[in-house]
């Protein structure tokens, strides 16, 4: 049972990570305003990072910059291989032959996205078989809200957690979720660090045909009287999951993030951006726009990269 | 591009007309996205993408195979 799954596990708080970032941010801080130089360097040595000059692993000045990227490399990298994972068995729920091909071709594409991102893991040193040896990536639990929760102690996100159990299911989180996943990481396509930046152009292109493929469908099985209103229910409900893998505004962790050069903009910008443009997008297809009530309390206070 | 005949290579017309995908779906065809951009790419691109710490050394091996095949 999916749920008993969950009640047997520890339940890994995904702030533990931002206990680690909130670290960081507490001495980039202490840098910036004249302490802790040794260790961080000036503020002109920020900027660097923020201009985008790191180009390889061997130009990474210090821990805190390497901390933070690992940190959310293993994020996207770990959601990006629970995401495909969790889109297997999706294939058999595709309605035909045709489509069995585009969700394995989807399936396909999250496995090269989790390989490239664990490369990039591998040149900073982590040991990527062990990682992946370690957790079990095709874990899902119920439909329970999970909260800040993680389910296990891999990195993803942890909307990756909630089973997608039928077509419009899938569709909804193909809809939600890879558009969502497209604003965050956009982001880091103009990163500082290049090498993440030039691997998220190439993915961000095969993205761009899953979005395409999640309006595709939402556009038709809007336009069915018939499938219409099961449409609807499956956006109202991923759409608030997706919506709580932004984080918070004015999260410590985000300025860091920005001090550093590894995103650009505020959590909550970001969050805006994509329920405009789903707003558009529902309108467009005669669907409503589900309402969404943050509650803080529940948002993670650090957004985790995640391509779907 | 020149005019379009059952001879033209697909390479060509998404070059110039990317949207044509839509039609072969129409048919039934479908293009792996990811062929479809390292086919489209530089080799400094493909190894950028695919996360190759050291872009240049791609294209240097696939010189030295060029080379071997007697390109």
């Amino acid at each position: 049972m999916a749920g008993d799954a969950l009640k047997g596990k520890q339940l890994f708080e995904q702030d533990e990570d931002a206990k680690m970032v909130s670290r960081l941010a507490e001495e980039v801080a202490e840098a910036g305003s004249g302490g802790g130089i040794a260790r961080l360097g000036q503020r002109a040595e920020l900027s660097r990072y923020a201009a985008g000059e790191i180009r390889d692993v061997e130009e990474i000045p210090d821990d805190v910059y390497r901390e933070a990227l690992i940190n959310l490399l293993l994020q996207e990298a770990d959601s990006e291989l629970a995401g495909a994972h969790g889109y297997v068995p999706c294939i058999t729920m595709a309605p035909s032959i045709e489509e069995y091909l585009a969700v394995a071709m989807m399936v396909k594409d999250e496995f090269r996205h989790a390989r490239v991102c664990y490369k990039l893991l591998e040149h900073l040193g982590v040991d990527v078989d062990e990682r992946v040896q370690s957790f079990d990536f095709t874990l899902r639990v119920s439909d329970d809200d999970l909260g800040t929760a993680r389910a296990a102690g891999d990195k993803r996100v942890n909307i990756f957690y909630y089973p997608i159990r039928d077509w419009y299911d899938f569709i909804a989180f193909n809809f939600c979720m890879d558009r969502g996943a497209g604003h965050q990481l956009e982001d880091v396509l103009m990163s500082s660090y290049r090498p993440w930046a030039r691997v998220m152009e190439g993915i961000f292109k095969e993205e761009m045909f899953h979005i395409a493929h999640g309006d595709n469908w939402v556009k038709r099985l809007a336009a069915d009287p018939d499938s219409k209103p099961k449409m609807q229910a499956a956006i109202d409900k991923w759409f608030p999951r997706t919506m709580n893998i932004f984080g918070r505004a004015n999260a410590p962790k985000n300025r860091l993030y920005r001090e550093i050069g590894l995103k650009v903009r505020d959590n909550q910008d970001v969050r805006e951006a994509f329920a405009a443009e789903v707003g558009n997008r529902l309108h467009e297809f005669g669907l409503a726009m589900p309402e969404w009530v943050p509650d803080w309390g529940k948002i993670p206070e650090e957004a985790v990269f995640a391509a779907g | 591009m020149s005019s379009v005949t059952s001879e033209t290579t697909l390479g060509e017309i998404i070059d110039a007309h990317p949207g044509v995908l839509e039609v072969l779906e129409e048919f039934g065809i479908r293009i792996d996205p990811w062929t479809l951009i390292a086919l489209r790419s530089s080799l400094r691109q493909l190894a950028e993408y695919s996360a190759v710490r050291r872009p240049e050394e791609l294209a240097e091996a696939v010189e030295r195979y060029v080379e071997r095949d007697g390109g």
